[in-house]
């Protein structure tokens, strides 16, 4: 087996007494689409804002390529190479498209106020290359004809691919996607699809919150089932779809003790 | 955004800067071009700080004070040449807002604007009872001239044209700033903290370096008042003065680094035009009144031009033109 690309083990947090996630475990290969589903509420957003940082754990530990995360500021974690997407959409409201992925590009560029207000050779160059490699991230997810419009004034399916793009921007080598699919058509759901696998083509790891199971079960290689903040089943697709605890979990069941 | 619009806007500036001495010549008048010059600085990096980065500062005029009687302390008490007494209250300055701006940036919305509304109010203070130091409510006389070799700074024509140049020089900076990736930094802390974190973007830092830069041209605009004067007094430098370059900032479009100059003057004219109408219309008014002024005018601005009179203005230009345009295609 080789070496994790992401372990969390016996992650916990709590918002004032509610179990959110009580000591969810998790190991991900380099090169794999996993997927993370459970109902409603069940903690997979909060394992997300854990994993990047942007909560701090109540208790176990997350490591990235062996190196402990815990306590680590979302934007070193970023720097470690943890790009995201939100759920909630989180676009640059107030910029254009292209300047929404110049800045998925922020960690490849250096130039700092003092580059920046005297425009030296050095962030000259640097600009252009952010522009390019923008457009290519946005040409990625079939956005550029859209480059220079304001990023509020997209459509909201297309916002999501912008999210994509922007952390795309990043050269991630791992991509958490969080609900990608939410209020997507079918048509744009398959493109999605096939757009998250392109993604791992290019040696990014993807993590994938889903409710959607027909994208879930079509693009994951496999699946951790989370319920009530704790790992309910993990396994393939197949595995997991036939898992009784799953299928109560889903559907229901009497000794359902919540 | 537009480099190349920007660029011959600089350069219309620049002309107009250089036209207007010349057609100008009372020097009432030319002391206010360059109290307007002095009030945009200030305002530039107010825009940066709130337009761009999106926190707020209610205590600016403390910086600007700072840089005031800094320069004309290392001045008159040490001897020191003015120009190294501007650069020497602009590092010093920049020393305050970074140490001021480490703890209190962590505070978001309401609790940045007390804190800041705080300094703004303990700078005026010590302005004022440290009076061994700053002469306390009587102000600090004598600060020196600003000179080069036999060239003194001691007309409103000469002033007028450094303060200017001082303006254009601070806008070409900032738009390159705004237009880079530090710019974008900033931007995009104002557009979703959160995400930009997540991009990697160092979101304190960036407060903590734009709220510096702010400051430190807030000092330089200060220093340029207490050699333009020769004097500086404690109220020039208070809450109401802080309360002016938010006002200002607003006026010419908080996400504007060419509103600033705009916001500057329209502020600075209204404020002369209330103080020449005022008594005249209230024979009890006295010299607060001017505040009521900018409350309704931050008031009317946020309700119909929230961006601000240069943004607003150019998009009713805008309309206006695409409606003349439309009349004569009509059957």
């Amino acid at each position: 087996m080789s070496p994790p690309l992401l372990e969390a083990r016996d992650v916990r947090k709590e918002f004032g007494g509610v179990v959110a996630v009580g000591g969810a475990s998790l190991r991900v290969s380099p090169g794999e689409i996993r997927a993370i589903i459970g109902p409603n509420g069940a903690g997979k957003t909060t394992l997300f804002n854990l994993i990047s940082g942007l909560l701090a754990l109540d208790g176990g530990e997350i490591r990235f390529r062996g190196r402990l995360l815990n306590g680590l500021p979302p934007a070193a974690r970023a720097g470690l190479g943890i790009g995201r997407t939100f759920q909630n959409l989180q676009v640059f409201a107030n910029m254009t498209v292209l300047e929404n992925v110049m800045v998925g590009r922020h960690l490849k560029g250096r130039a700092g106020f003092w580059g920046a207000a005297f425009r030296t050779p050095r962030a000259c160059r640097e600009e252009r290359e952010i522009i390019d490699a923008a457009h290519a991230a946005l040409a990625f997810v079939g956005l550029d004809d859209r480059s220079g419009d304001p990023a509020s004034s997209l459509p909201f399916a297309q916002q999501r691919l912008l999210e994509i793009a922007r952390a795309l921007a990043m050269e991630p080598s791992l991509l958490l996607v969080d609900e990608p699919a939410a209020g997507l058509n079918p048509a744009e759901v398959a493109r999605l699809s096939g757009l998250i696998r392109a993604i791992r083509q290019r040696g990014t790891t993807v993590l994938l919150v889903e409710h959607h199971m027909d994208l879930v079960m079509g693009t994951a290689e496999s699946i951790l089932v989370l319920n009530y903040g704790q790992v309910l089943a993990e396994g393939t697709p197949e595995t997991v779809r036939n898992d009784p605890a799953v299928i109560a979990a889903y559907l229901g069941a009497e000794d359902d003790d919540a | 955004m537009r480099p190349g619009g920007d660029t011959l806007a600089l350069a219309g500036l620049g002309l107009g800067v250089a036209l207007v001495p010349l057609g100008v010549t009372s020097q009432y008048h030319l002391s206010i071009g360059v109290f307007i010059g002095i009030h945009a600085i200030v305002t530039i990096g107010l825009c940066l700080v709130m337009g761009y980065a999106g926190q707020i500062s209610l205590g600016h005029a403390a910086f600007y004070g700072l840089g005031a009687y800094a320069s004309g302390l290392l001045t008159t008490k040490l001897g020191a040449n003015p120009w190294a007494a501007m650069a020497g209250a602009m590092a010093l300055t920049a020393g305050v807002a970074y140490a001021l701006g480490r703890p209190i940036l962590r505070l978001r919305g309401h609790y940045l604007a007390m804190a800041t509304l705080a300094f703004g109010i303990i700078a005026y203070l010590a302005f004022v009872e440290f009076k061994e130091l700053t002469g306390g409510p009587s102000g600090l006389a004598g600060i020196p001239r600003l000179r080069v070799g036999g060239f003194v700074f001691d007309t409103d024509r000469k002033f007028f044209y450094l303060t200017w140049g001082g303006v254009i020089a601070v806008v070409a900076l900032s738009l390159n700033i705004v237009n880079s990736r530090v710019g974008r930094a900033l931007r995009a802390i104002h557009g979703s903290e959160v995400a930009a974190e997540t991009l990697g973007v160092d979101t304190a830092a960036y407060k903590l370096r734009v709220f510096t830069l702010s400051a430190v041209y807030a000092a330089l605009a200060g220093s340029l008042y207490a050699h333009y004067l020769s004097f500086v007094s404690p109220p020039t430098f208070g809450f109401i003065a802080s309360v002016e370059f938010v006002v200002m900032a607003a006026v010419g479009g908080l996400a504007s680094v060419w509103g600033a100059p705009f916001g500057a003057a329209t502020v600075t004219l209204l404020t002369e035009v209330i103080r020449d109408v005022m008594p005249r219309l209230l024979a009890y008014a006295s010299g607060e009144h001017e505040v009521i002024a900018y409350g309704l005018l931050l008031i009317l601005i946020m309700i119909f031009v929230p961006e601000g009179l240069t943004v607003g203005g150019l998009r009713a230009l805008r309309r206006l033109g695409r409606a003349g345009r439309r009349v004569p295609a009509a059957p």
